[in-house]
């Protein structure tokens, strides 16, 4: 498990890129997306998502607005800019490329 | 349970050294995450009360979480501050090489410093923005100045009843040029105090040296007469804009707010001292001092528009 969350840590501007690439989401929403789709293996903490978004923000890779949710209630929403696509290309193929290749050397064929 | 959220988020405001602005909107988002997390931990079974503790816990400690909000904050690079430290040190260049009488090289120093504001415009204003933003700003001094020579020349063939359509019409121009020009200063320090009024101040550190060296040139017969008059001026603005240079790219790479106040004042009145010896050597101690403090109060008027409960972004 250790492991893990050292690897999330490492990882977490990829996760949160990938997320919004798919739509405008919250902070708590995203943590609820992010357990979800990795069938419970990756809990993103709030000391860790929320300073990461505001890097992200200021490095102008995201963006954020206040909007009512379907509930009524004011969320901050966030939404990835292009600059952040680029930046989710670029590090989807990195680590594509070096999952293939540590695969290669952990499980060789 | 209400209170003990409020005195989490009352401890974590105390340790975030962010503009008020920021500050609020972390506050306020981190209040709604709690709101969320008590409502699904309800939800799984959980009474009220203890529901709020563990999602209180799961924040963790006010301090640890209030420092990686600062650090996410302020996160700057070398990058940043030598783009800031770039503006000054263009303009800078311009007076070093006593090139700014010749007009090609002040459109094209014009041209790159409105356009490098506009793509940190378009960028969402990154730390280096408002050294950029500044210059472009002392653009409406440059026209301000010219729109004053026009009014005072179309003044005085009004008053002697000796003038051209055209002067009155250089007239009205020039009388409406500056409530313009000061609106349009006025939205930018109000546009860029609703962030952080530090910001602000840093736009307007340009203006105050290139309105001075207008005023003395004015004083010595005009732009091109007074710069023979007083050359000295050239090399007093060089100076001046190397410093604030240096100045600027300290200011965007220092994270606490009170060191960046501290760069501030430190810059301002060594421009302030610097400028008055170049161009007023016999300078009492009075008048330096009124001079300083006039200066600052330019500087720190963004910290009052935001004292003064300016509109801030407010959802909809």
């Amino acid at each position: 498990m250790r492991n893990l969350a050292q690897l999330l840590k490492g990882n977490t501007d990829i996760l949160i890129l990938s997320l919004l690439s798919i739509e405008p989401m919250y902070g708590y929403q995203m943590i609820k997306e992010l357990d979800r789709r990795s069938e419970g293996l990756l809990k993103l903490g709030e000391g860790t998502l929320y300073p990461a978004l505001h890097r992200l923000e200021g490095a102008g890779k995201i963006k954020s607005r206040w909007r009512k949710t379907p509930g009524g209630q004011e969320r901050r929403y966030y939404s990835i800019t292009q600059s952040g696509e680029r930046q989710l290309h670029e590090q989807s193929s990195a680590w594509e490329r070096f999952s293939s290749a540590v695969n290669l050397i952990v499980r060789p064929t | 349970m209400a209170a003990h959220l409020q005195s989490y988020l009352a401890e974590l405001r105390s340790h975030l050294d962010l503009a008020p602005e920021a500050s609020a909107d972390v506050v306020r988002e981190l209040e709604a995450h709690v709101e969320d997390a008590i409502l699904d931990l309800e939800a799984g079974g959980l009474p009220a009360d203890a529901a709020a503790d563990r999602a209180i816990d799961r924040l963790g400690r006010p301090r640890a979480l209030a420092r990686q909000y600062v650090q996410a904050y302020t996160t700057t690079s070398w990058h940043d501050a030598a783009m800031a430290a770039a503006a000054f040190l263009l303009v800078g260049a311009l007076y070093a090489t006593h090139l700014w009488p010749w007009p090609p090289a002040v459109a094209g120093v014009a041209v790159v410093v409105v356009a490098v504001t506009l793509v940190g415009l378009w960028q969402g204003r990154p730390t280096w923005f408002y050294a950029w933003a500044g210059l472009a700003l002392t653009l409406l001094s440059f026209c301000g100045y010219f729109a004053f020579v026009l009014l005072d020349g179309s003044a005085d063939a009004i008053g002697q009843a000796h003038f051209r359509p055209v002067q009155m019409l250089g007239f009205g121009g020039g009388v409406l040029y500056f409530p313009l020009a000061l609106s349009i200063l006025a939205s930018c320090i109000r546009a860029a105090s609703r962030r952080d009024w530090l910001d602000a101040s840093l736009m307007l550190t340009p203006s105050v040296p290139v309105a001075v060296w207008l005023f003395v040139l004015h004083q010595n017969g005009g732009i091109r007469d007074g710069s023979v008059v007083v050359p000295e001026a050239d090399s007093a603005l060089a100076a001046t804009f190397l410093s604030m240079a240096v100045a600027a790219a300290i200011f965007v790479r220092l994270r606490s707010r009170t060191m960046k106040l501290a760069t501030m004042l430190a810059a301002s009145v060594f421009v302030v001292i610097a400028v008055s010896s170049a161009y007023d050597p016999d300078l009492t101690f009075s008048s330096l001092t009124g001079r300083s403090v006039l200066l600052l109060a330019l500087l720190f008027s963004p910290a009052l528009v935001e004292k003064l409960g300016v509109p801030t972004l407010k959802p909809r």
